[in-house]
């Protein structure tokens, strides 16, 4: 008994145990430009916190990461979400092969503003659209750590469904949607779902390129409406079966989809060059009654450039970026990529200046701009800097302009008008 | 073998007498880069404390880890503790014996690993007087040599040596004051690109450690005054082991997200 005792003090004592938590406290006023509707919400007051917590040792770690946001003003930003909740563990000796399961917030875009390769997390769309709230995915990994890079497998077991603003939100349709449904053949709002993936991550000398297969529900591009209609041949047309959801609350329906895709960035001297790419194939033909008409998911491509370039000088001993980038889906018609998303054929121009002062100060200003769709802008300006080793404030501006053209708001069109800022003020601890 | 023994004394006398300040220069760095190579890796917990014009104090902490990469520059991996706000950040750094380095940043909040641009290395680190220039490795490929002339440091030998970097830089000079004892700098002037005093790093608190069988030094401090803002930054090594064997796949790209 005491040997055994010794025995396990020795192996735990070689073990470098670690633990490091951290985690914020933020409050946050938005006030929206008033639309004059009696039903929307035009400000915001939320409390968000987020905590973290990992332990690792020499062959296992866990991580807890989540957070809470309360709005006092409106009810359905009200929000829980967990992003990391994972334990992983080496399996061989070398180190080599490493194993997880859990909750996992995924990161796989290189650009800025566009990302058709980082589609593995859902997202909260109640928040801003060129960076989404992500909400964790459950995983379990299999990943090879080489000297070139990392190869992974993953099978995700079930549809994390994304989260939608409320009827009060500015950010929202003004609908109360239904809670999203995965389609799966012929089954509608099956959750658990066979969803897998490979990728690849490969480092040469001055660029990164990673390559990925997936096999999921999709998380971007779902279809709004109703899968319950019949055909009135009196009136020659699809009526819901459900009138008063189909107007009041439709439910978006994600598609399962092969998704083929990859990034690569390239560091040039003080230009960062990034492309991402991807191609999906949707698998299930159900068609969805929307306000439009009979609607099915599309095959598509989506890819996006970017360039960053550091300015070779300073005037304050900051560093300032300048950033260009384009992002478009291919293989449809016009018409269809306005129905695919907000950013169907977009460029953005920013500049970030980091004035690299003791308050870690930073200004970022960024126009996004429809190539394809005329006066399609969104304007974004923000301002953050610490005010102690535990405090930091941020103020910002967002303007949406983006006047309706036609019966049905598309993309950025259902955001018209909701312009609004913001100030944070955070307490890390 | 009389010939030989002559041909030998002539060699060491050119050596000795008849080289330029320049390549004695560079012999004196080449010496400096051998008892400084062979540490294998490190790791170390490091505090810098930010002093503005008035004397007000502000404290950073780091963790690092280096390891060695024979007949290239080291890499290393930064992991940012305090500020709060910047907890988990982490930097990672291939540095090369030529051409530009190549550098990623982890982000926590986003889970991201981004690769960034490297050449713009006159910047400032986490708004200190130390710009990532001062702190990252330094190769003697990429800077041209001269001897200035031999100095007493402390009661031993020394040497006053100038350094002008051949590549893209924010100083045009920088004049080294070298221990012959520790092997290295006690003290560097830093000249900005008009060729005036900027910044006077003094380096103390050496202490010798043992990687493998090779003995070495370190400056554990290094005090930063910026002669022209009046500011200073102090940068401290706490806690630090070197020979700590580090294996090539904990400074990949993957390792940050681990």
């Amino acid at each position: 008994m005491k040997l055994a005792l010794i025995a396990f003090l020795i192996c735990f004592s070689t073990f470098a145990q670690e633990w490091a938590n951290k985690g914020e406290v933020s409050f946050q006023w938005r006030q929206f430009d008033n639309d004059n509707v009696q039903l929307s919400e035009d400000t915001g007051m939320l409390v968000f916190s987020r905590v973290e917590s990992v332990y690792t040792d020499d062959e296992n770690r866990h991580v807890f990461r989540g957070f809470a946001r309360v709005d006092q003003k409106d009810g359905d930003r009200d929000f829980m979400a967990f992003e990391d909740v994972y334990f992983s563990h080496y399996l061989d000796s070398e180190q080599k092969w490493l194993a997880l399961a859990g909750y996992k917030l995924f990161n796989w875009t290189a650009t800025e503003a566009f990302h058709p390769a980082d589609v593995i997390n859902s997202r909260n769309f109640d928040s801003d659209l060129e960076y989404f709230e992500k909400l964790g995915e459950p995983t379990v990994e299999l990943t090879g750590l080489f000297d070139w890079g990392s190869l992974s497998f993953f099978i995700w077991p079930r549809f994390e469904k994304p989260q939608f603003p409320g009827n009060r939100s500015r950010l929202g349709f003004g609908l109360d949607l239904a809670r999203p449904e995965a389609i799966q053949g012929t089954k509608v709002g099956e959750e658990w779902a066979l969803q897998g993936g490979i990728r690849l991550g490969y480092t040469l000398d001055d660029g990164d390129l990673s390559f990925h297969v997936i096999h999921h529900v999709d998380r971007n591009f779902p279809i709004v409406g109703t899968t319950e209609f019949t055909y009135n041949p009196f009136l020659q047309t699809n009526i819901p079966n459900n009138l008063a959801a189909f107007t009041t609350s439709p439910t978006p329906y994600y598609f399962r989809k092969t998704q083929v895709g990859g990034t690569l960035q390239y560091a040039l001297s003080n230009l960062l060059i990034k492309f991402e790419g991807a191609y999906r194939i949707f698998q299930d033909d159900i068609e969805v009654l929307t306000a439009e008409g009979l609607r099915k998911p599309v095959d598509h491509s989506e890819v996006a450039f970017g360039l960053e370039y550091t300015l070779p000088f300073s005037l304050d001993g900051g560093d300032t970026y300048l950033f260009f980038e384009g992002g478009t889906i291919l293989g449809t018609t016009k018409e269809e990529r306005a129905r695919l998303g907000a950013f169907q054929r977009d460029v953005l121009l920013g500049v970030r200046h980091s004035f690299n002062d003791v308050m870690g100060s930073e200004l970022f200003v960024s126009l996004i701009h429809d190539v394809e769709r005329k006066n399609e802008r969104l304007y974004n300006l923000s301002y953050s800097r610490r005010l102690s080793d535990l405090w930091k404030a941020s103020v910002g501006v967002r303007i949406y302009d983006a006047q309706q053209k036609g019966a049905v708001a598309r993309g950025l069109e259902s955001l018209d008008g909701a312009h609004h800022g913001l100030i944070t003020l955070s307490r890390f601890f | 073998m009389r010939g030989l023994f002559l041909c030998f004394c002539l060699v060491w006398v050119g050596l000795s007498f008849g080289a330029t300040p320049e390549e004695k220069g560079l012999e004196i760095a080449k010496k400096m880069q051998a008892a400084n190579n062979g540490f294998i890796g490190e790791e170390s917990l490091m505090e810098m404390v930010l002093i503005d014009a008035y004397g007000a104090k502000t404290t950073r902490l780091m963790k690092g880890m280096v390891m060695e990469v024979p007949k290239d520059g080291d890499k290393s991996i930064s992991i940012f503790q305090n500020p709060k706000d910047v907890k988990g950040t982490k930097m990672l750094t291939h540095t090369h014996k030529s051409g530009d380095d190549d550098q990623w940043l982890y982000l926590p909040t986003v889970r991201r690993v981004k690769r960034i641009s490297s050449s713009n290395k006159s910047s400032s680190f986490m708004g200190s007087e130390f710009s990532y220039e001062d702190l990252g490795s330094q190769e003697i490929e990429k800077y041209n040599y001269k001897l200035l002339n031999d100095i007493k440091i402390g009661g031993s030998g020394g040497w006053k040596l100038e350094r002008v970097p051949k590549t893209k830089s924010g100083y045009s000079k920088m004049v080294m004051y070298v221990s012959q004892k520790y092997m290295n700098p006690v003290k560097v002037e830093y000249f900005d690109r008009k060729s005036e005093l900027l910044k006077v790093a003094v380096f103390s608190n050496f202490k010798g450690f043992k990687a493998g069988t090779k003995s070495l030094w370190r400056s554990n401090k290094i005090h930063m005054k910026n002669v022209q803002t009046k500011k200073e930054s102090i940068f401290e090594w706490k806690e630090r082991s070197l020979g700590v064997k580090h294996k090539d796949r904990d400074f990949n790209k993957t390792a940050l997200q681990r």
